[in-house]
């Protein structure tokens, strides 16, 4: 649009001839650190309207109206950078190429700020960066975490291979230990610290930037950065008008469509934002079909030079069929689709795909966040954010469905739902053997970040600031689905309505809220020794209060008492340049973390009493760090050990003399090392080709064997009839943590086979994977010490390509993409059944998948 | 440009392990692509024994040979069934039947009545008594000898009843015949048949009625005297009939047995496995009998009726086969295998499916 706009500007000026100055300039910036083309970034002329973006090569071209002036150059968690220019009339200057730092800087330092980004050569941890183009032209089908693969310390997969069921791990630590920070905002579940990238599904589409922060990480926030954070960084403010319509296929009946549009910053000083995609496809796997629709607006008013207000909201609205039952390689292996599609959670009713197994929700997340920039040295941002989730999984009741005798054909076949719902209406006054029930869990979440930064001194930098959260979260089990049925018995003795004659709507099994409610402060010193020295120090201290209400079980007391937890942290570090090219950084923290509301009420189902023994955990982190720059290679090396102390590990069952009570233990002191050298290189040969690549070896283990007593609901130990009190011993000592590659490597390469079009193969390998499994759980001592199984190494081939042309006025952009160009049969997840690959239970990674889009900008 | 891609695939293949990471696993589980499982049931026909297993006889001499033979034929028969397979195969095997060698025919006289009776009346009243008598009067019988003995014999009235005694490998061996009523019930003017086509076709209707009473199980043999005229004198002969649950016909000398093969991957190996699945008493009996031990996990057990896969780990569920297995066969022998298939709940249900086998200690081991 805005090109047309200014040609025919440019042709009116022609015509009635007005003897104004005019010349054209151009340039390409590119991020000073990595020499990578920036796209997006907006090119202003000071003082006047007149402006453009670069494209994906970060290339422009901006038509000025003036023989001198400043050209402004701003990009998110880059500095702004001002290039005064001269120009004769008529002329075409070509001003080469623009270099934006990743620093601190007018409003950019705000958002570096907030959005606790980290500063290469400066912020003192172990940090990956990708950029809106890398993901442009890797992520493809994959899960939006996938495109982190490539990152050291980093394992994803798709799990099921459901769409959003993807998982990543960093450093051996599962979702609950690494924090997950959508523009600042903290966005781990509050109960139980997991990630559901489901909720997310559509971010990869405005993501602008997402790093990957390992170890403690650069958030002054508490959060759960054990393994590390990921900071995903939305676009936002756009100041120029423009937009893009894109759209991509691929296997299996993949189809995604969407477009963007921002009005520009108009002369009142608003801008808005509006994104919008559809996408749908059936999966790879059998069963997996899936629908969402994405969508991001951000509407922002810059009221005056000091204040910025910015409302934002994205959400992805989803639905998609779930591979969960797990199954055996041998199992797998014998199935007709093969290991790599063979799905067991699905079936037909009424001549419909009928999921088992399927997922469903909806999460918008919005936030209003001020930018305020009180004083040349102060500035404050504070955002306001609320999220609303709804929705939930499908689970079943009864034995038929799964079963082989209700399938249609053999044990590899689809369910048959029909013969169940005959089955249900031939009893008909006797109700449904089996049917269909919804596990909701939705809540509302309500916070406030505000962080304060001062730079109280050349040399100190001070910031704080505070973290407010208000959470509730509902779960219930709602019949969705009598399969034919009059009515479903609730057989639940402890439920209100046991025995009662259910209808769909009605709730049964399981009813209660969880709150969480959460304040804290923070505050970090950053002080400049010398020009390439600087240390700082951070400290957080919070307050957790948990409660559960009961709404549905048979239990005097409905709702809990409030329990409360002091969780704090501390952390510092330098970073040193010692020359030009090399730097070395070193960081060290201890924090103290709540546990989460599921240690704390086990079994919040059934009732409102609490472990009352439940601690905090305790972790200790250590970090080296060296880099090596030269303009066409970078090397980072860090070496890390993250002690996870005292881990406690609670669970509780029900007393065998009384059914309606729980027995508790609580295992303390399980300890763990996560330690490990991670490289990563990048190389440019020339101009148009490079290379790049990853090694990452982990040495995750247990350290010690444990052993806990039982405890009644009222934490007495109970003891056995020789009157010793009854353990449980765990026998963890050197045991490899589960669940994630510890090895891994990755090696790219890139050409440009035109200016602005790049060819690319990349190859990832994945090792010394061992089978998940329940360290508690490890209760014989004679497999002490011996590990679970190892799944098998793999290493995978993606091969991409993009070009990009001019469409008529606009510029058009081709996508291809191939993930696991061999079609490698490989195992991505195995949970540990002991007796090794005999009976693990494995997902297997999908095969070769493809997927073409297409993009015109305008 | 080329040369530098052909290196960076070169190289990343030279770190890889290959394409095909799984080869090693599945050499280890011994899985062969496209490898089906299924059960049947066979019945050898007569080529199977002559052109397959080249054979001069349709039938098998001994069990043995049976169960060394047949998974040749199973795997001619059969190529793409693979592990885990069961076969019920149903084969002939030759188990003859000993007949007389020589023929006395007697008829009892009163004084052998008064010598090997014991009473006053001329007749005999008790088996005991026959045996006495033969082995008094015969004490060196030939082996394989017929006596066809005609006597008076009480029971209630006295009746002139003849049968076989027929003496092998040192025994005396009752053979069952017909009286004269019976033969006249055959249809037959004197006491015997005329040829050996019409005793096999009139003795098995006869026996049908005879046994109405008696529980006569399929398999069951039965051997029978009766007497031909055959050039001017009646000779007794003995013939076996063999009950098929509905009829009877004659015994020629060729068993049908039905033996179990399972597949172990390789091939087919006599197996004694029995497939069972669990029913609703099994996981109420399993719930009971172990919640002392796993209360948190059969508290869920009895709740929902399956075994959920977070609560019972692999060792639990082998305990709960042996609970079930025991009390569904308490006297399995040893070596005992046995397929259990029951329900699993690891968020979806499902069945699962185990092979256990009865080891010398009495318990139920993985197989």
């Amino acid at each position: 649009m805005k090109k047309i706009t200014n040609l025919l500007f440019v042709a009116f000026m022609m015509l009635t001839a007005l003897a104004q100055a005019q010349g054209v300039l151009t340039g390409k910036v590119v991020d000073g650190e990595t020499d990578t083309p920036l796209p997006g970034v907006n090119v202003i002329v000071e003082g006047t309207s007149i402006g453009v973006t670069t494209d994906f090569d970060g290339l422009f071209t901006i038509e000025v109206d003036k023989n001198q002036g400043v050209l402004n150059l701003s990009y998110v968690g880059f500095a702004s950078k001002s290039v005064k220019f001269t120009i004769a009339n008529g002329e075409e200057k070509d001003l080469g190429t623009l270099s934006l730092q990743m620093d601190e800087g007018a409003l950019d330092e705000v958002l570096v700020t907030a959005y606790s980004l980290a500063i290469d050569r400066k912020t003192p941890v172990a940090v990956s960066t990708i950029k809106s183009e890398e993901i442009a032209l890797k992520l493809g089908t994959q899960e939006f975490p996938e495109i982190l693969k490539s990152t050291p310390g980093i394992y994803a997969t798709k799990q099921g291979g459901g769409y959003g069921d993807g998982r990543v791990n960093i450093r051996g630590f599962s979702s609950e230990n690494v924090a997950v920070m959508i523009n600042g905002v903290p966005v781990n579940d509050m109960e139980n610290g997991a990630v559901y990238w489901s909720n997310w599904a559509g971010l990869g589409d405005v993501t602008s930037t997402m790093q990957v922060q390992r170890g403690l990480g650069a958030s002054k926030v508490a959060v759960p950065s054990i393994g590390g954070t990921i900071n995903i960084v939305t676009k936002s403010i756009d100041a120029v008008e423009g937009g893009k319509i894109s759209s991509s296929i691929g296997n299996n009946g993949y189809l995604k469509y969407g477009m963007t549009y921002s009005t520009g910053l108009s002369d009142k000083g608003f801008a808005a934002t509006v994104s919008a995609s559809r996408i749908k496809g059936d999966g790879y796997v059998n069963g997996l079909q899936f629908e969402g629709y994405n969508y991001f607006v951000n509407l922002s008013q810059q009221i005056n030079p000091n204040h910025l207000l910015s409302f934002n909201a994205f959400g992805a609205q989803q639905e998609h069929g779930q591979r969960y039952t797990r199954e055996t390689i041998e199992e797998y292996k014998r199935t007709e689709q093969g290991p790599k599609r063979f799905n067991a959670d699905w079936g037909y009713k009424n001549g419909k795909i009928y999921n088992s197994s399927y997922n469903f929700y909806h999460k918008p997340q919005m936030s209003l966040n001020h930018y305020w920039t009180v004083s040349e040295k102060t500035n404050i941002s504070t955002a306001l954010y609320a999220s609303f989730g709804s929705g939930g999984g499908r689970r079943t009741e009864g034995d038929k469905i799964g079963s082989d005798e209700y399938r249609i054909g053999g044990f590899d076949q689809p369910i048959d739902f029909d013969k169940i719902v005959d089955e249900n209406r031939e009893r008909g006054a006797l109700g449904a053997t089996d049917m269909i029930f919804a596990s909701n869990n939705s809540h509302q979440w309500y916070g406030i970040l505000s962080t304060f930064k001062n730079r109280t001194t050349d040399k100190l930098t001070i910031s704080g600031g505070i973290d407010g959260r208000y959470y509730i979260g509902s779960h219930w089990y709602e019949i969705t689905d009598l399969l034919g049925g009059d009515y479903w018995l609730n057989d639940n003795s402890s439920d209100l309505n046991a025995g009662q004659a259910l209808q769909v709507g009605d709730t049964f099994g399981k009813d209660y809220d969880g709150k969480v409610l959460r304040g804290g402060v923070f505050a970090q010193a950053e002080y400049d020794i010398l020009d390439n020295f600087n240390v700082f120090l951070a400290a957080d201290i919070s307050n957790t209060t948990y409660s559960v209400e009961n709404n549905l079980k048979n239990i005097e007391k409905k709702e809990s008492d409030k329990v409360d937890f002091l969780g704090y942290g501390v952390k510092g570090g330098a970073n040193y340049n010692f020359t030009d090219n090399q730097n070395v950084f070193a960081n060290v923290g201890y924090f103290s973390r709540a546990p989460f509301l599921t240690n704390v009420f086990l079994n919040a189902t059934g009732s409102t009493e609490a472990n009352k023994d439940a601690v905090n955990e305790k972790v200790f982190s250590t970090e080296l760090g060296y880099g090596f720059r030269l303009p066409n290679l970078k090397v980072a090396l860090n070496l890390y050990r993250t002690q996870w102390i005292d881990k406690s590990i609670a669970g509780s069952y029900s007393n065998p003399a009384d059914q309606n009570t729980r027995l508790f233990y609580n295992l303390q002191g399980v300890d763990a090392v996560h330690q490990g050298v991670e490289l990563e290189l990048s190389y440019n040969v020339t101009d148009n080709f490079k290379f790049n690549g990853m090694l990452s070896l982990g040495d995750w283990k247990w350290t010690n064997n444990v052993e806990g007593v039982k405890q009644d609901e009222n934490g007495e130990v109970i003891t056995g009839d020789d009157g010793n009190p009854q353990k449980l011993f765990v026998y963890s000592k050197d045991l490899k943590v589960g669940d994630a590659a510890q090895t891994t490597f990755a090696v790219g390469a890139s050409y440009d086979f035109a200016p602005k079009s790049t060819i690319f193969v990349d190859y990832n390998y994945a090792g010394d994977m061992y089978s998940s499994y329940y360290v508690e759980d490890r209760d014989d001592s004679k497999q002490e010490g011996i590990n679970t199984w190892k799944a098998p190494d793999y290493g995978l081939f993606d091969l991409g390509i993009k070009h990009t042309f001019d469409f008529g006025p606009f510029q058009a952009s081709l996508y291809g993409k191939i993930n696991n160009a061999l079609n490698t049969e490989y195992i991505s997840d195995a949970n540990d059944q002991g007796n090794g690959a005999q009976n693990a239970l494995v997902y297997f990674g999908a095969g070769r998948t493809y997927s073409v889009s297409f993009n015109l900008k305008f | 440009m080329k040369k530098i891609f052909t290196l960076i695939v070169g190289l990343t293949t030279l770190f890889s392990v290959g394409c095909d990471p799984m080869d090693d696993i599945y050499d280890d589980l011994n899985i062969q692509d496209n490898e089906i499982q299924g059960n049947i049931d066979y019945t050898l026909e007569e080529k199977d024994y002559t052109d397959i297993l080249d054979l001069n006889y349709s039938n098998f001499n001994s069990v043995d040979d049976a169960k060394s033979l047949i998974p040749q034929v199973l795997s001619e028969k059969y190529p793409a069934l693979g592990k885990g397979s069961l076969a019920s195969v149903t084969y002939d095997i030759y188990s003859s039947r000993p007949k007389e060698d020589s023929l006395i025919v007697y008829s009892a006289t009163n004084d052998d009545y008064a010598k090997y009776g014991d009473d006053k009346y001329p007749n005999w009243d008790g088996m005991s008594q026959i045996y006495d008598f033969l082995k008094g009067e015969y004490p060196d019988a030939e082996n394989r000898t017929l006596v066809s003995l005609t006597y008076d014999y009480f029971d209630g009235g006295t009746k002139e009843l003849n049968n076989g005694f027929f003496y092998v490998n040192g025994e005396w061996m009752f053979i069952q015949g017909f009286t004269q009523e019976e033969y006249a019930e055959m249809g037959e003017s004197y006491a015997n048949f005329s040829n050996e086509d019409e005793a096999y076709q009139k003795i098995p209707i006869y026996l049908k009625d005879k046994f109405k009473y008696e529980t006569v199980e399929a398999g069951d043999i039965q051997p029978i005297m009766y007497k031909l005229y055959k050039s001017g004198k009646t000779v007794s002969y003995i013939a076996y009939f063999i009950y098929d649950g509905e009829m009877w016909s004659i015994y020629d000398n060729v068993l049908s047995q039905t033996l179990q093969f399972g597949h172990d991957g390789e091939t087919w190996i006599p197996d004694n496995t029995i497939q069972y699945s669990f029913t609703s008493e099994d996981y109420t009996l399993a719930a009971n009998e172990l919640s002392s031990k796993y209360p948190d996990a059969t508290d869920n057990l009895s709740n929902y009726g399956n075994f959920n896969k977070s609560r019972w780990d692999d060792d639990m569920l082998l305990e709960a086969i042996n609970v079930v297995l025991d009390n569904l066969s308490p006297n399995a022998e040893v070596g005992q295998k046995y397929v259990v298939k029951y329900t699993v709940y690891a968020g979806g249900t499902s069945d699962e499916t185990r092979s256990v086998i009865k080891s010398e200690d009495g318990s139920w081991v993985d197989l």
